[in-house]
C-alpha cells in the first residue's frame, strides 16, 4: 500500500511540464433516481500538470460531478480516472484520502469553511493533517497572499462572502497540493469579486506550477484559462485551446 | 415486621372461620336451607345426644333456659308492630343453640365449649317494603352467649331477652340493634303458656325420635321503640314466642316445613305447620293448635286443616320461589281465610336460608296478623314450584 | 401556501428516517420512564396500603394492656354490655419445637367464630374440602392447631398428626387439625389455635394479648375508652399503620425520588427532541419565511410536526412505559422481603393519572417544547434564520438564560430546603435543585470546553473536538443537561447508600460490644431473670447486660421502650449525638432521665433538657431527655431507660435479652456451648454470636437497598439510551461538515475518531459537571430527605468509585452514541455529504 502512495505523493514536482497529470477515460455517472438519470456519459480526456483548465456548462450539465470524480469524492458508474497513471478506483479509501490530503485542494461554491474554527485554524487544518511544520508562518504567509491579514481570529460567519471564498482558496493551497479543484468558486460572488478570486487562483497556481481545474457556468471568468472544456447534458462538447 | 406477619397469618386463618359461618354466602355454593340444618345429621353422629321420645314434665322457669344435651334449641320471637300513626313493621329475633358435640372433657379455659350460638334479627319495614336482617354467631362461653334462668336471660352479645322478674319469663325486655336497625320492646303475655303437641311433645315424623319439645306464648303485648336509619319510632303490637328443643326434627324424606303463627282479631290464635315431603305432599305429622280467647288450647292434626299455596314470589337475590299467599281452612273451627305476606321480600339469605315474614289474615268475617315461616325451599329436595307466582 | 409549508415540514421528517426514529424514540423514552416509574410507585403504594389493610383489616382500634396483657372479661363486657359487635380477641405466645432443633413458634390464639367477619372476606382461603371440620376441631379438640405448610413439612406432620412443643419448660402435645397452604411462607413461625387452646397451652387462663376493634365514630371510641380500666389503653390502628408505613417509608421515598427524577429526565428528553427538530429546520424556516410564509404558518408547521412526533412517541412510550412498569413492579415485588406485599404489588394497576401524565408530557409537552424555538426561528429575519452563527449566538444567550434561571431555581430550592421542615417540601426543594443544577449544565459545559480549547491554540483538530460542544450549543445544550441529571442521580444515590452503609456499620461496631447476645426471637417474648443469674454465674462470663424491650401502648400508637441494666463501662456503646455524655449518664442512672434515639427526637420534636411523659403502671410520669443517641435499629424511635427504674415503674422484671461479656482469656467456643446449654428448652431463646448479628444486619441493610440500586441503574440506563439517541441525532446532523473534512483529507478513521472524540468530550463535560451535582444530590438525600423521613443522622462518605463510575458512564454513553454516526459518516461518499443541506 505504501509504495504507490509514496510515488503518487512525491513524483509530482519532478514531472515535466505538459505531461498529463490526470487522465480520464469513458467516464460515466448514473444516479439510480430518478429513472437512472445519466449525469455524465462517456467522457474522456487528459489534464496536464501545471495546466489551467476550465470546465463550463450550464447548471446541471455535470460539471460538479466531473470535478467530484476527478477529486475522488465520488465513484464513477463506469470508466476510470487515473492520477499519475494510478487508477483512483484501484486505490483504497485510505489511499484515496491521503491522495486528496496531500495533492489536491478543494474549493467549493458554498465556501464550506469549518464554522467552529477561526480563519487561521481553517488554514491550519490541512497543514496539521499533512503533518507539516512551521505552520504558523505558512498560515500568515497565505493570509497575506489572499489579503486577509488581521482576520486570523475571525470565525467564518463573521466574514463577507468574498472574504470567505478567499479563505477557502488559501485553505485549498496552503499545503501546496499539485492539483486544485474549484467547483463554481465564484458562484456566490459578484463579477468584481469573482474576477479577483479567479485572478488570485490563476496567479497562485501559475507561480507554483499547480494544476487548476475550475468548473464554472460563467465564461467571463474563463479568459485566463489554458484550455476550456464545455459539457452539455453529460457529454464533452468542445475542447478549446 | 413479625407482628405484621402474625396479623396477616391470622387473617388467613380466620378466613377458614369466615368460610364456615359467613353471613352472606354465595347462594349457589354455600347456602343451606334451614330445614337441612335442622335435619338429623347422618345417624351415627346422633349418638350421645339426648333424644326427644315422648312427653316429659316441663318445669319453669328452668325449661326457659338451655338444654345443652340436645343438639338444637331455639327461642323465637316474631311480631307485628305499628306506630301510633299506623306505620306497620314486622320483626323477628331468634336465638339458636347448636351443640357441636354430645359431650366435652373438662378444660381449663372458660372459652372451651361445645355450644355454638347463632341469632337472627330482622325488621320488615312494610310501607316502603324494605327488609333488613342480620345474623350473629358466638360461642356459648365466657358470657358471650347463652341462656340462664332466675331471672331468665337469653343473649348473644348485646342482643337479648331478659325477664323483668326472677321467676317468670314475662314481662320481659327484648333488645337487639345493629347498623342503626333496632328494637327495644317490653313484652307482656296476654295468655298463659301453651304446650304444643302432646303436653309439649311435638312429633314430626313416624319415627318417634324425630320430635321436639315445643311450647309457645301465642299472644304477647309488645310496646317500645323500633329504630331504623337513625329514626326511632314508638311502636306497639302483638308478638309470639316459640320455644323448641330437639336433637332431630326432620326425617330423611322431609324437605322442610311451612309454619304459621296467627293472631286473629276475634281473640283466637292459631299455629299450623305443614311438614313437606320431598315429593311435595304434606306429611301426616303436620299439626297445629288453636288457642281460645282465654288461652284454652286445642290440638289440630293434619286431618283437621288444609294449607294451600296460592301465589309464589321469586327472590331476585337467590332465585328461589316461596309461596307467600296461602288458603287456610280449618273446618272444625269454621275458619277459612287467606294469609298474605305483608310484603313479599322477607327472605333471610343467610347460610341457613329461609323466608320468615309478617303476614295478614284476609277473610270474609275475619282478619288478623301473624308470621309465616317457609323452610326447605330452593334446595335440591324442593319439589318443582312454579317458576313465578 | 399553508399546505406547502406543512408538506415541507412533513417531508423534512421523512427525509431523515433515522433522525425521525430518534425523535420518536426520545419522546417515547421520556414518556415511558415517567409512566413506568409512576406505575411502579403507585403499585407499590397500593400494595403497601393493601398489605396494611390486610394486617389491620378494617380494624380501626386496638386495646392493649400492660406487659401481662388484659383480662378476657373486658372483651365480654365490650360485646355484651357496650354492644361493641366488631371486636376480636387475640392471645399470642411463644412455644418451642423440640423436634425441629428447638425452633421457636408463635402460638396465635384467636376466636375463629368472630374473627373473619371482622377482618373482612379478603383473606378467604380457596381451600377445598375438609374445613367443615376444622372449626369444630379447633373449638372442641383441646390442643388442636393449624400449622402452615412449611412448618408441617419441617416437622414431617400432616393433618391429623401431632407435634410436641415445649412451653415454660413443659411438654405439650398438639394435634394438627389442618395444614394451611402457605406458598408465600407468610405463616412460617406460627401455629394457630382457638383462644381456649392458646390459653391452656400458654398457661394464660383468663388473659388476652389484645382486642382488635372496628369503631365507627368518635362516640363509640369515647364509650369504649371510658369503659377501660386503668392501665389498659385504646390505640388507633392508624397509629400502628403509621408505624408500619414508616417502616416501609424508605422504600416509597426511593420510588418517589426516582419518579421525580424520571420526570426531569423525561422532560429533558422530550424538550431535547423537539428543540433539536426545530433547530434542524431553521434554514428551511428562513427560506420559507423568505418566500413569504407567515409566522403563523411556520408555527403551524412546527407544531403539527411536533404533534406528530409527540403522538407517535407517546403511543410507543405508553406501551414501553407499561412494559417498564410491569418489569419494575415485578422487580420491586421480588426484592421485597414481604411476600404478601409482593402479591399485592403484582396486582399491577394502571392508574389513569399516570397515563394522563404520560400523555401530557408526550403530546402537549412536545408541542410546548417546540414553540419557543419555532417562535424564535419564525421571528428573526429570514436571513438570520438561515444563519448558523446567529443560531449559536441565540443558543449561548439561551444557555446564559437557562443558567440564570437555574441559579434562581437552585436558590429557591435552597430556600425551600432551609425554610421548610416537611418531607414534601424537601422533595420540592430537591426537585428545584436538580432542575436548577441541570440548567446550569449547558453553560458550564460550554465554558469548560471553551477553556480547554484555549489550552490547545493552533491545533485545529483538537480545537475542532473541544469547540464542538460550545460551538453547537443549540444542539448539545439540552442533551448535556439530560445526561448530567441522569449521571448525577447515579452518583448521588450511590454516595448516599455508601454514606448510610458506612455509618450503619460503624454504628453496629460501636453498639454491639458484647461477645454474645441472648434474645427471644418471638414477638414480645421474654425470659426470667433467673436465666440471667444462671448465665452470670457461668465460668468464662465476666458480666452481662440485662435488656427489656417493651412496646408501651400510648394514645397515638406505641412508644418503644428499651430498659437497659447498664453499667458505666457499657455507656461507651452509645453514640450520644446531643447532650453531655457525663451528665446524661448520671441522669440516666438516676432513673429520672431517659435517652431517646434520633428518630424519636425528630418525630416528637424533642431536645435535650425537655421532658416526655410515659404512662407507667404507677400512672403517668415525666422524664427528662438527658441525651439523644444514634440508633438505626428502629425507624420510629426508642426511649432508653435505666432498667431498675423501669422495673419499679412498670412492675415488670422480665427480660427480652442479655448481652454477655466474656472474661479475658476465656475460651469462646466453650462459653458458647455453656450458654447454649443454659437456654436449652426455653421457648424461642437463642444465643447469637455478635459477629453473626453484625453480618446479618449488614445483609438485611443491603437487601433493603437492592431496589434502590436497581432503580438507580434503571434511571441511568434510560438516560443513557435517551442521551445516546440525542447525541446520535446531533452527529447525524453534521453530514455536510463531515463531507468537507473528508474532502480536505480526513481519513475514515480520523473522521470516526473526530466524531467519537467530540461526543466523548460532551460526555466528559456532562460527567464532570454531574460530579458536584451528584454530590449535592447525595448531600440532600443524606442530610435533608433522610433526616426528614427518619430523623437519622449519618456521616457523609465519599469514595472515588461512584464518582468514577458516573463519569465513566457519561463518557460511555457519549462514545456509544458516536458509533453509528461515525460508521455512517465514514462510509458516505464525500460528494453525497456535500450535497446535503
Amino acid at each position: 500500500m505504501a509504495a504507490p502512495l509514496a510515488e503518487v505523493g512525491r513524483a509530482a514536482s519532478r514531472r515535466p511540464c505538459g505531461a498529463p497529470l490526470i487522465e480520464f477515460r469513458d467516464l460515466g455517472k448514473r444516479y439510480e433516481f430518478p429513472q437512472g438519470r445519466v449525469v455524465l456519459d462517456g467522457l474522456s480526456g487528459t489534464i496536464g500538470a501545471g495546466e489551467f483548465l476550465i470546465i463550463v456548462g450550464r447548471s446541471g450539465s455535470g460539471k460538479s460531478t466531473l470535478l467530484n470524480l476527478l477529486g475522488g469524492l465520488d465513484r464513477p458508474s463506469s470508466g476510470c480516472v487515473s492520477v499519475d497513471g494510478h487508477s483512483l478506483s484501484a486505490l483504497s479509501d485510505r489511499e484515496l484520502t491521503l491522495l486528496r490530503r496531500r495533492r489536491i485542494g478543494f474549493i467549493f461554491q458554498a465556501y464550506n469553511l469549518i464554522s467552529t474554527l477561526t480563519v487561521s485554524e481553517n488554514l491550519l487544518l490541512p497543514l496539521e493533517l499533512n503533518g507539516l511544520t512551521g505552520a504558523a508562518d505558512t498560515v500568515r504567509r497565505w493570509l497575506d497572499r489572499v489579503g486577509l491579514v488581521g482576520l486570523e481570529e475571525a470565525y467564518p460567519d463573521q466574514l463577507s462572502g468574498g472574504e470567505q471564498q478567499r479563505v477557502a482558496v488559501a485553505r485549498a493551497l496552503v499545503h501546496e497540493p499539485d492539483l486544485i479543484l474549484a467547483d463554481e468558486p465564484t458562484g456566490n460572488l459578484d463579477l468584481d469579486h469573482a474576477t479577483r478570486v479567479v485572478a488570485l487562483l490563476d496567479e497562485l497556481c501559475r507561480s507554483s506550477g499547480k494544476t487548476l481545474v475550475m468548473a464554472t457556468h460563467s465564461r467571463e471568468v474563463a479568459g485566463k484559462a489554458d484550455r476550456m472544456l464545455t459539457i452539455h447534458e453529460g457529454r464533452l462538447l468542445e475542447v478549446r485551446e | 415486621m413479625r407482628y405484621l406477619l402474625a396479623a396477616l397469618a391470622l387473617a388467613v386463618l380466620v378466613g377458614i372461620g369466615w368460610w364456615l359461618i359467613a353471613d352472606t354466602a354465595d347462594p349457589d355454593q354455600q347456602s343451606v336451607t334451614k330445614a337441612a340444618a335442622f335435619r338429623a345429621p347422618e345417624d351415627d353422629d346422633m349418638a350421645g345426644y339426648a333424644k326427644v321420645t315422648g312427653p316429659r314434665p316441663m318445669q319453669f322457669p328452668e325449661d326457659h333456659g338451655a338444654h345443652p344435651d340436645y343438639r338444637i334449641e331455639w327461642w323465637y320471637f316474631t311480631g307485628n308492630l305499628a306506630t301510633a300513626q299506623g306505620r306497620p313493621f314486622g320483626f323477628e329475633l331468634t336465638f339458636f343453640r347448636f351443640a357441636m358435640a354430645p359431650s366435652m372433657p373438662p378444660r381449663a379455659s372458660d372459652w372451651a365449649t361445645r355450644q355454638m350460638w347463632v341469632a337472627n334479627f330482622a325488621v320488615s319495614d312494610i310501607k316502603p317494603e324494605r327488609f333488613r336482617f342480620f345474623k350473629r354467631s358466638q360461642r356459648g362461653a365466657v358470657g358471650l352467649a347463652g341462656a340462664q334462668t332466675h331471672p331468665v336471660r337469653v343473649w348473644l352479645d348485646d342482643w337479648q331477652v331478659r325477664a323483668q322478674s326472677v321467676d317468670s319469663l314475662f314481662p320481659a325486655r327484648l333488645q337487639a340493634e345493629q347498623e342503626g336497625v333496632g328494637i327495644d320492646l317490653h313484652l307482656s303475655s296476654a295468655k298463659p303458656l301453651v304446650l304444643q303437641g302432646d303436653a309439649g311433645y311435638s312429633r314430626k315424623s313416624a319415627d318417634p325420635g324425630n320430635a321436639s319439645y315445643y311450647y309457645s306464648y301465642t299472644r304477647l303485648q309488645a310496646q317500645g321503640t323500633l329504630s331504623l336509619e337513625g329514626e326511632s319510632y314508638p311502636v306497639s303490637g302483638t308478638a309470639w314466642m316459640d320455644r323448641e328443643w330437639s336433637s332431630s326434627v326432620l326425617a330423611a324424606d322431609q324437605a322442610g316445613w311451612d309454619w304459621l303463627s296467627l293472631q286473629l282479631d276475634d281473640g283466637r290464635d292459631l299455629m299450623l305447620y305443614r311438614l313437606r315431603r320431598r315429593d311435595g305432599s304434606a306429611d301426616p305429622h303436620s299439626a297445629g293448635t288453636v288457642i281460645g280467647k282465654r288461652g284454652e288450647s286445642q290440638h289440630l292434626t293434619a286431618a283437621d286443616f288444609t294449607l294451600t299455596p296460592l301465589r309464589y314470589w321469586r327472590s331476585e337475590a337467590t332465585g328461589v320461589s316461596y309461596p307467600v299467599t296461602w288458603r287456610v281452612q280449618v273446618p272444625s273451627q269454621h275458619l277459612e281465610f287467606d294469609v298474605e305476606a305483608r310484603m313479599p321480600n322477607q327472605e333471610l339469605d343467610l347460610r341457613v336460608r329461609y323466608w320468615e315474614g309478617a303476614v295478614s289474615v284476609v277473610g270474609e268475617n275475619i282478619s288478623g296478623r301473624g308470621y309465616l315461616e317457609l323452610t326447605g325451599y330452593g334446595s335440591e329436595d324442593q319439589p318443582g314450584a312454579p317458576a313465578d307466582g | 401556501m399553508t399546505q406547502s409549508v406543512l408538506r415541507a415540514g412533513r417531508r423534512a421528517l421523512w427525509r431523515h428516517p433515522v433522525q425521525l426514529l430518534l425523535a420518536v424514540a426520545g419522546v417515547a423514552l421520556g414518556v415511558a420512564v415517567v409512566i413506568g416509574m409512576d406505575l411502579a410507585n403507585q403499585s407499590a403504594g397500593t400494595a403497601m396500603r393493601q398489605s396494611m389493610e390486610a394486617v389491620t383489616g378494617r380494624i380501626t382500634h386496638q386495646i392493649f394492656g400492660g406487659p401481662e396483657g388484659l383480662p378476657e372479661a373486658l372483651y365480654v363486657k365490650l360485646r355484651t354490655r357496650l354492644g361493641v359487635q366488631q371486636a376480636a380477641p387475640v392471645l399470642a405466645g411463644g412455644v418451642t419445637l423440640a423436634a425441629a432443633g428447638n425452633r421457636p413458634l408463635t402460638l396465635l390464639g384467636i376466636d375463629p367464630i368472630v374473627d373473619a367477619p371482622l377482618r373482612g372476606a379478603s383473606a378467604v382461603p380457596q381451600q377445598g374440602e375438609g374445613e367443615q371440620g376444622i372449626l369444630q376441631d379447633l373449638l372442641l379438640d383441646p390442643g388442636s392447631v393449624v400449622l402452615p405448610a412449611e412448618e408441617a413439612q419441617r416437622l414431617g406432620v400432616v393433618a391429623g398428626g401431632t407435634v410436641t412443643v415445649q412451653v415454660g419448660g413443659q411438654q405439650r402435645r398438639l394435634h394438627v387439625v389442618a395444614v394451611a397452604e402457605d406458598s408465600d411462607h407468610d405463616l412460617s413461625g406460627y401455629a394457630f389455635a382457638d383462644i381456649a387452646t392458646a390459653q391452656e397451652v400458654l398457661g394464660r387462663i383468663g388473659r388476652l394479648s389484645r382486642i382488635d376493634l372496628i369503631l365507627g365514630n368518635a362516640d363509640a371510641v369515647n364509650r369504649v375508652r371510658a369503659a377501660l380500666p386503668p392501665g389498659i389503653v385504646l390505640v388507633p390502628a392508624a397509629a400502628r399503620a403509621n408505624a408500619m408505613q414508616q417502616m416501609r417509608a424508605a422504600f416509597q421515598i426511593n420510588l418517589t425520588a426516582f419518579s421525580l427524577l424520571a420526570l426531569v429526565i423525561g422532560l429533558f428528553l422530550v424538550f431535547n427532541t423537539m428543540s433539536f427538530m426545530v433547530v434542524q429546520r431553521r434554514r428551511m424556516i428562513g427560506i420559507l419565511r423568505a418566500v413569504g410564509a407567515t409566522r403563523r404558518q411556520i408555527l403551524a408547521q412546527v407544531l403539527s410536526d411536533a404533534a406528530l412526533i409527540g403522538l407517535l412517541g407517546t403511543a410507543f412510550g405508553v406501551l414501553l412505559g407499561l412494559v417498564l412498569g410491569v418489569g419494575l413492579v415485578d422487580l420491586v415485588g421480588r426484592s421485597s422481603t414481604h411476600s404478601s406485599f409482593h402479591e399485592a404489588i403484582m396486582r399491577f394497576q394502571i392508574e389513569p393519572f399516570s397515563l394522563a401524565k404520560g400523555f401530557l408530557l408526550g403530546i402537549v409537552g412536545s408541542m410546548l417544547a417546540a414553540v419557543p424555538p419555532a417562535f424564535e426561528a419564525a421571528t428573526v429575519p429570514p436571513r438570520a434564520a438561515m444563519d448558523r452563527s446567529e443560531l449559536e449566538r441565540q443558543a449561548h444567550r439561551g444557555a446564559r438564560w437557562a443558567a440564570g434561571f437555574g441559579g434562581v431555581a437552585l436558590l429557591a430550592g435552597g430556600v425551600i430546603l432551609v425554610a421548610s421542615s416537611g418531607l414534601i417540601a424537601a422533595f420540592t426543594g430537591l426537585f428545584a435543585v436538580i432542575l436548577g443544577a441541570s440548567l446550569l449544565a449547558p453553560l458550564a459545559s460550554a465554558r469548560l470546553t471553551t477553556a480547554m480549547a484555549r489550552l490547545v491554540p493552533q491545533r485545529p483538530i483538537a480545537r475542532l473536538v473541544l469547540r464542538g460542544v460550545a460551538a453547537s450549543l443549540s444542539r448539545t445544550g439540552v442533551a448535556i443537561a439530560a445526561l448530567a441529571v441522569a449521571i448525577s442521580a447515579v452518583i448521588g444515590v450511590a454516595v448516599m447508600i455508601d454514606s448510610f452503609r458506612g455509618s450503619f456499620i460503624v454504628w453496629l461496631q460501636q453498639s454491639l460490644r458484647a461477645d454474645f447476645y441472648i434474645a427471644t426471637t418471638q414477638e414480645g417474648g421474654t425470659v426470667d431473670d433467673a436465666l440471667a443469674k444462671r448465665i452470670e454465674s457461668l465460668p468464662g462470663v465476666a458480666y452481662i447486660t440485662r435488656s427489656r424491650h417493651y412496646r408501651l401502648p400510648s394514645a397515638d400508637g406505641f412508644t418503644a421502650i428499651w430498659a437497659l441494666g447498664l453499667e458505666r463501662r457499657g455507656w461507651q456503646s452509645f453514640d450520644i449525638r446531643a447532650g453531655d455524655r457525663e451528665a446524661a449518664w448520671l441522669a440516666f442512672r438516676s432513673g429520672r432521665g431517659v435517652l431517646i434515639s434520633e428518630p424519636y427526637a425528630y418525630k416528637h420534636g424533642l431536645q435535650v433538657g425537655e421532658t416526655l411523659a410515659l404512662r407507667t403502671a404507677l400512672g403517668e410520669r415525666t422524664f427528662r431527655v438527658a441525651g439523644i443517641f444514634r440508633d438505626y435499629g428502629s425507624p420510629y424511635g426508642v426511649v432508653l431507660i435505666y432498667r431498675p427504674a423501669y422495673q419499679r415503674l412498670f412492675a415488670d422484671d422480665r427480660l427480652s435479652g442479655l448481652g454477655v461479656y466474656l472474661s479475658a482469656g476465656s475460651e469462646r467456643g466453650a462459653v458458647h456451648q455453656r450458654l447454649e446449654a443454659a437456654v436449652a428448652g426455653l421457648a424461642g431463646v437463642r444465643v447469637r454470636d455478635t459477629q453473626s448479628i453484625r453480618e446479618h444486619s449488614v445483609a438485611v441493610f443491603d437487601q433493603e437497598f437492592v431496589i434502590t440500586s436497581v432503580l438507580r441503574l434503571l434511571a441511568a440506563m434510560v438516560a443513557f439510551v435517551g442521551v445516546v439517541g440525542a447525541l446520535m441525532a446531533l452527529q447525524l446532523d453534521r453530514s455536510r461538515e463531515l463531507a468537507v473534512l473528508r474532502a480536505i483529507g480526513f481519513t475514515r478513521i480520523q473522521l470516526g475518531g473526530l466524531i467519537t472524540a467530540q461526543s466523548g468530550v460532551l460526555g466528559l463535560a456532562a460527567g464532570l459537571f454531574s460530579v458536584p451535582m451528584g454530590l449535592l444530590l447525595a448531600w440532600l438525600l443524606v442530610f435533608v430527605i433522610n433526616h426528614r423521613a427518619f430523623g437519622w443522622s449519618m456521616e457523609f462518605t465519599i469514595s472515588p468509585m461512584p464518582l468514577l463510575e458516573g463519569v465513566g458512564l457519561a463518557i460511555g454513553a457519549a462514545l456509544l452514541a458516536a458509533l453509528y454516526p461515525a460508521w455512517r459518516a465514514a462510509r458516505t461518499l464525500p460528494a453525497r455529504g456535500l450535497r446535503e443541506e
